[in-house]
């Protein structure tokens, strides 16, 4: 896909499995500090930083992995974080953003950057958590705060795909 | 990846554009539906999508209705309420001043009813309790909501 040098090409299934989990731990570990913290202006607006480790997932891995780590991340982390109704509208909102994420990467990129496909991911993300959330609470009033949640959702894809391009050009191998 | 990504790329302002259209829109809806429902008139409470308890306002009044499984225990007077709502999953505290509610106090895990919604200030304002499927709803004056 976009992985020219990719350090982990060549990894067998073994060590892409126990790179998956890696990722996920931090992913857990990103979305748990992530909840100590005061949600920004609205309940359930907050960056989203957890989503660097399911970027480098998809970037490094491929789809399937990523989509383990957002499972994992999403699961785990609202269950640890004493929340678990946060499943119901984060996994769909996790699962749809990884796939156009994925989409734009494969057919759009590099025409823009990953900076900017994050961006499309997180306002996404935003449109179906909110929307999810807004059917399950019977509450279509809420989708009216849609505009302040997608401007964090923005900043918070900016800053996902700054620290995920640099990560990747820390690990990429260098040029022969 | 190649080493050298940019962080930015001339067609991104395509997509920056589009992403800053469609927020300001929104925005802009939501305060043009501020601006047609912000005089609050009454308070609806809800358990589990039927609702149990209105407060008026103007005519400083409740009407109960019949809910399985809701205790309800109203504390206060002249436009200052305290509303304990318990349910078989715990209770929370809603309470009523002139112009605003709020819940301020309840048992559930996440306590994001109580720390995260803000004020209920206008029609159209929520505060949810997802743990406990509690709902405040503040009605206004363009509404189309019955009222007593």
């Amino acid at each position: 896909m976009i992985t020219e040098n990719c350090p982990f090409q060549r990894t067998g299934t073994g060590g892409k499995i126990v790179l998956t989990a890696i990722l996920g731990c931090f992913g857990i570990i990103a979305f748990m500090l992530e909840n100590l913290l005061p949600t920004i202006i609205l309940p359930g607006a907050r960056l989203g930083l957890s989503n660097i480790f399911v970027l480098l997932a998809l970037i490094w891995l491929g789809l399937r992995y990523a989509a383990a780590v957002v499972t994992v991340k999403t699961v785990l982390g609202s269950l640890l974080c004493g929340n678990p109704f946060a499943i119901v509208f984060s996994l769909p909102a996790g699962i749809l953003s990884l796939i156009v994420i994925f989409l734009f990467l494969k057919y759009v990129y590099p025409k823009i950057s990953p900076v900017a496909v994050s961006v499309i991911g997180a306002v996404v993300n935003c449109f179906v958590q909110t929307g999810v959330y807004c059917l399950i609470t019977a509450t279509p009033q809420y989708f009216i705060y849609m505009g302040f949640l997608g401007i964090v959702g923005t900043v918070g894809g900016i800053i996902v795909g700054v620290l995920t391009v640099t990560a990747c050009s820390l690990f990429s191998k260098p040029r022969q | 990846m190649d080493k050298r990504e940019n962080f930015f790329k001339p067609w991104d302002i395509a997509v920056y554009a589009a992403v800053v259209i469609l927020l300001a829109c929104l925005v802009g809806w939501f305060f043009i539906d501020r601006g047609t429902q912000k005089d609050l008139t009454a308070i609806e409470i809800y358990y589990r999508e039927q609702v149990f308890l209105v407060y008026s306002f103007e005519k400083d009044k409740f009407e109960q209705s019949e809910a399985l499984g809701v205790e309800c225990t109203i504390l206060g007077e002249k436009g200052e309420y305290t509303i304990t709502v318990t349910i078989g999953e715990g209770y929370n505290k809603v309470f009523i001043e002139s112009d605003f509610a709020e819940i301020i106090e309840a048992d559930c895990g996440g306590q994001e009813c109580v720390e995260n919604f803000p004020r209920i200030t206008g029609g159209g304002d929520v505060i949810i309790c997802l743990p406990h499927r509690i709902k405040v709803l503040g009605i206004g004056r363009g509404s189309n909501e019955v009222i007593i």
